[in-house]
């Protein structure tokens, strides 16, 4: 089923955690009567409160529901069942019945414009270098987006007159409404993203300026966003990407892949809100390009086990459009162990950082192998060329603490902005995962 | 004027909100130039301009600190590392058969085996009531390496005939975890030959072969 969407986007439509958690329940396979799913829509019969089943109806590529049940909310927990089942792949592929085809065809949004031309059709063409995102389609998006980033440049410029001090940045409903409004516009990237900037309100003597400095990269992308048309291809892709714009897999594994024999060389798990995330960091033997492999588990999901750190593979990797690092693993061949990775000077590991960071200024994790000494009070790595923070809980710096009783240390690190937050050490035999782990109260055991 | 200097001036600004400070003006240079490019019609507008731009440089900019002194190293240990293998015993025990714990850093000493770092931490992180091992009293240790063919057969017609459940499963895990290991072999390949296994069986035959992996993992 090609255009199926990643949880994260069903979790980006609902209207509060509640409302997925009411949805959990609803989503296994033998809750519902019939499902079906076809290249627009996702279909379905439950049973609920009354004694008739609910149909629900869900386009999943205008993002537009319908749900026979009385519930004011929208999506219901039907149709976010029904999406959870779907993304799961418990949905099978069908021809929609007719009352579903004639609604999906009915509740396509008109076009915004009388010259903007019709949606692409969304069926997966025929195998071609999709890798930049159609500017057709970028101009449509960028419509849909306008509104919400309005919306951001305005409550933008209020704090900013109002200033950092006022009580209503310390509400978390200040910036929650707002990411609401970006989830709104689409722009699910942009609302995480304010989300994690309302967890540094009062965290740390200095967060003002780390709120201050994330709030003008909020600026940044927001403006990038709005002159969209006027940019580079690939810098678009980016910008939209950042912003939150959904990218099909299969247009994705549709692209020209990188062949390579691919290094895991980290993990890192990180809460987004209601959300666990795991990046996987991936070298190219050959080429010497990083990857990133992004998954994903809301509550009691397990998260994915299928890139354990020092393993590696030859294979292809399907790069998001932009040409960052996100990417797909396609095909997969000859696993064995990794090799010990090429590691440089914390200068040289941070000047390559910088230059990326130059081009996409809200980047806000890069991979990087280093190998430095530990400093003499644990908290920072040291060389010749510098020495730089280490980002790290109590395990971590515990393993580099043992590990430094023998000397400079090989180390998978992950750049951001307050230091480097330190992955995997590298020993002559072996590979150690000291990368940030997901609670286990909230994952399930894979 | 340094960028830090800039910067801090303009967090203080941000801090206090245009609408009380207007934002200083940036010294001549190209940060000023795209400022002033911005061509922003409002104080707070051009505050989160400069916001935007000086952000941008501050990360792009990223750079070491000076270096500073290293942690002394320690004299070369010649001691080989635990085999890999044994490692992942160790964190599998560590999960499931803590009871195990005390053996297998036994074995590690007794073959001059030298810890990995991630074991240290581990042993150093934890506190020291969370090793879940029955300690079992010293008088008993030369009645369980004598009896243990003979314990096998109970054990096996026990567990066979239901006479064992829940309620002894502390004793046999401890005493499995320390009776001799032909005995242990013995039943752990008897219970894998059953067809059906009863639940507490099935958890000794695993609680068996680990102990018996690792020991071979251990052993040079």
């Amino acid at each position: 089923m090609d255009g199926r969407w990643e949880l994260e986007q069903v979790h980006a439509i609902a209207p509060s955690a509640r409302a997925i958690e009411a949805a959990e329940p609803l989503a296994a396979p033998g809750q519902w009567l019939t499902t079906g799913c076809d290249d627009r829509l996702v279909w379905g019969r439950v049973r609920g409160g009354r004694a008739e089943p609910y149909d629900v109806a869900v386009h999943h590529v205008d993002v537009v529901t319908t749900c026979t049940c009385a519930s004011r909310q929208r999506p219901c927990k039907h149709a976010l069942a029904l999406l959870l089942a779907w993304v799961r792949g418990d949905v099978p592929t069908a021809p929609p019945p007719a009352s579903v085809a004639r609604w999906g065809a009915a509740s396509r949004p008109p076009p915004e414009s009388d010259d903007r031309p019709a949606a692409p059709d969304p069926r997966p063409s025929p195998p071609a270098p999709p890798a930049p995102i159609d500017r057709h389609t970028r101009d449509d998006r960028i419509a849909r987006l306008r509104e919400g980033l309005v919306a951001l440049e305005q409550w933008l410029d209020d704090r900013l007159r109002l200033g950092l001090a006022d009580p209503s940045v310390a509400r978390y409903a200040t910036w929650d409404d707002l990411a609401a409004r970006l989830v709104d516009a689409r722009a699910g990237a942009l609302a995480n993203r304010v989300r994690r900037v309302a967890g540094l309100v009062g965290v740390g003597d200095d967060w003002h300026a780390a709120v201050l400095e994330e709030l003008g990269l909020l600026h940044l992308l927001a403006n990038a966003a709005l002159r969209l048309p006027d940019l580079p291809d690939h810098l678009a892709d980016a910008v939209g990407l950042a912003t939150g714009w959904q990218v099909r897999q299969a247009d994705v594994l549709a692209g020209v892949p990188e062949t390579d024999r691919w290094h895991v060389l980290g993990r890192s798990d990180t809460r987004e809100d209601r959300i666990e995330v795991r990046r996987c960091w991936l070298r190219g033997e050959r080429t010497g390009r990083w990857a990133m492999v992004l998954s994903f588990a809301a509550y009691q999901q397990a998260l994915d086990r299928s890139l354990p750190v020092g393993t590696s593979f030859e294979g292809d990797l399907h790069r998001y459009p932009g040409d960052g690092l996100r990417v797909l693993v396609g095909r997969r061949v000859g696993e064995s162990a990794a090799s010990r990775p090429e590691a440089r000077t914390l200068a040289a590991a941070l000047d390559e950082i910088g230059r990326a960071v130059a081009q996409e200024p809200w980047l806000d994790r890069l991979p990087a192998t280093v190998r430095a000494s530990l400093a003499a009070d644990g908290r920072a790595l040291t060389d010749g060329s510098g020495s730089v923070r280490l980002v790290a809980d109590d395990r971590a710096l515990r393993v580099l603490t043992v590990a430094a009783t023998e000397g400079p240390l090989t180390l998978t690190v992950e750049w951001v902005p307050a230091g480097l937050r330190p992955l995997t050490l590298h020993l002559a035999d072996r590979v150690v995962d000291i990368g940030p782990t997901a609670d286990p109260s909230f994952v399930a055991a894979a | 004027m340094s960028l830090d200097t800039v910067w801090r001036d303009v967090v203080a600004t941000a801090l206090l909100g245009t609408d009380r400070r207007e934002p200083a003006v940036l010294p001549p240079g190209r940060l000023a130039d795209l400022v002033a490019d911005a061509v922003d019609p409002t104080a707070s507008r051009r505050l989160l301009t400069t916001v935007a731009a000086l952000a941008a440089v501050r990360r792009s900019a990223t750079a070491p600190g000076p270096p500073v002194a290293p942690r002394p190293v320690e004299p070369h240990d010649p001691r080989p590392l635990v085999p890999v293998a044994a490692v992942d015993d160790w964190w599998r025990l560590r999960r499931e058969w803590q009871v195990l714990e005390p053996e297998w850093l036994q074995l590690v000493e007794r073959h001059g085996w030298r810890l990995p770092p991630d074991v240290v931490a581990d042993l150093d992180l934890r506190p020291p009531a969370d090793r879940g091992v029955l300690p079992v009293p010293a008088s008993l240790v030369p009645l369980l390496d004598a009896d243990g063919t003979g314990l096998v057969a109970g054990l096996l017609d026990d567990l066979a005939a239901g006479r064992l459940g829940p309620a002894h499963r502390p004793v046999l895990v401890n005493l499995l975890a320390r009776c001799r290991t032909d005995a242990l072999a013995e039943l752990v390949a008897a219970i894998e030959r059953w067809e059906a296994r009863p639940g507490l069986a099935h958890a000794l035959a695993d609680l068996g072969s680990l102990r018996l992996r690792m020991i071979e993992h251990l052993t040079p």
